[in-house]
């Protein structure tokens, strides 16, 4: 079947089961069957999961009453909090099975926004370091094929993702080995650890009051053509499991949102919403706990001094990072910071300082160099 | 009691007693540092100190003649 009889019948399954999104042209639906399966290494690690991939049926929610109401009828983190935008640009994983670490790493990005409750900064954690440095590869009969959601996350409790600058995303025609930057240690951000949700009503909560969460759900053959509105499955068989960022849901069009890694030319500006319990798209999702905020922040300037009559509870304003406490292990620890801090700050010096703690929460200041 | 925003620190002031030093406020005279214990106290002095030297602004909230909590900018 060429690709145009194939949108042909996708758009007749369309138009007679009255579904309500658009099948278009693009790089997918012009590439073999063959070749575009190899975009979907999620692979399945529970029993459920695996279900799922074998039919992707329709998940039958059971809503608890006291559940109803809790979340607002929708969110959408591109435009949320002000109108502001907590996501981060749409990527491409090229012809590679690692949307496990895209669909990981772009949730990471946005809940760091959100933590840090700053909608300006841009980060970007490396995709290939934490798909290559954990020995999986990109294509289709290797061993190594692919990865799965709870074995990315275990990876970013325990090693953390770089910035992207340590380890580029190349769009891989081969295996690729872990060809990261020597100090990858040192510029990792961790989690602290992440939650599975089995309840729609506790995902959309989650989502609305802390950030996207990241599933895995079953990609037939028409999805691949996917050029707006809400999917649902009409045509063709299983082509294989995927993974993807939810960041957002509307009550009133029954769908996730969904950011994708397939490129902005793909779906909505890389985007697509898709019809609730559809594909087993909400079987089960996973959510970041925490980050941790570990490592040196250089050059910066001392811009605020706090105290209380509290034991040991005193803070810097840290110029562009906001509120930082003081170590205070001991009434010493507190002293010794605080006079090199106040003398920073009266005398206009740049400081490092070794930060510990997690976003969102206490940060401290646990080394300090004045210059 | 309350806040008071916008003030130098223009006088210190310690004596040979424990826990025991106070500041000279412009416009409002002297105000008690908090000292509940030496930490507490030893805090206040340091932000105090820099405050004076910096000629820095100060927000501080005062109960009574005692400063209880500081902001230096």
């Amino acid at each position: 079947m060429t690709d145009q009889e194939e949108i042909k019948s996708i758009r007749d399954a369309i138009k007679e089961k009255k579904a309500e999104w658009v099948a278009v042209e693009n790089k997918l639906t012009r590439m073999s069957s063959e070749k575009r399966k190899n975009l979907l290494g999620y692979l399945p690690e529970t029993e459920e999961e695996k279900a799922k991939l074998r039919g992707g049926e329709e998940k039958k929610v059971d809503i608890a009453l006291g559940e109803l109401g809790v979340a607002p009828s929708s969110w959408d983190w591109r435009n949320s909090r002000g109108g502001l935008n907590w996501t981060t640009p749409v990527k491409d994983q090229c012809n590679c099975g690692s949307c496990v670490a895209f669909g990981a790493l772009g949730a990471l990005e946005c809940q760091l926004k959100i933590l840090r409750n700053n909608s300006i900064i841009n980060p970007d954690f490396s995709e290939a370091h934490i798909f290559f440095c954990s020995n999986r590869q990109c294509f289709r009969g290797d061993p190594r094929y692919g990865w799965g959601s709870s074995a990315a996350l275990a990876y970013l409790r325990d090693n953390g993702a770089p910035d992207e600058a340590c380890f580029r995303y190349p769009c891989p025609t081969s295996n690729l080995a872990c060809n990261t930057c020597s100090d990858w240690q040192q510029r990792a951000t961790k989690i602290t650890g992440w939650k599975d949700i089995s309840s729609r009503e506790d995902m959309k909560s989650w989502i609305s009051t802390r950030g996207p969460l990241i599933t895995g759900f079953t990609v037939y053959d028409d999805f691949f053509s996917y050029g707006g509105g809400v999917y649902r499955h009409v045509w063709g068989g299983v082509a294989g499991g995927h993974c993807v960022t939810v960041v957002g849901y509307n009550d009133t069009d029954q769908c996730w949102i969904c950011k994708n890694s397939w490129g902005v030319g793909w779906g909505e500006s890389g985007y697509f919403r898709i019809r609730y319990g559809d594909s087993g798209i909400d079987s089960s999702m996973s959510g970041i706990e925490g980050i941790y905020k570990r490592g040196w922040e250089n050059g910066k300037r001392v811009i605020g001094l706090w105290a209380i009559n509290e034991n040991r509870n005193v803070w810097a304003y840290i110029q562009d990072l906001g509120w930082r406490k003081l170590a205070n292990d001991s009434d010493n620890i507190t002293i010794n910071l605080l006079k090199q801090l106040a003398h920073a700050k009266a005398t206009s010096r740049n400081i490092n300082i070794y930060e510990d703690g997690i976003e969102g929460g206490t940060i401290y200041i646990k080394q300090v160099y004045v210059w | 009691m309350g806040w008071q925003n916008g003030k130098k620190f223009i006088g210190l002031w310690a004596i040979n007693e424990n826990r025991n030093a106070w500041v000279y406020v412009d416009g409002l005279g002297w105000r008690k540092l908090a000292n509940d214990n030496d930490n507490i106290i030893i805090n206040f002095v340091t932000l105090a100190a820099h405050a004076k030297g910096a000629g820095s602004n100060v927000n501080f909230r005062e109960d009574g003649d005692t400063i209880k909590e500081m902001y230096v900018w």
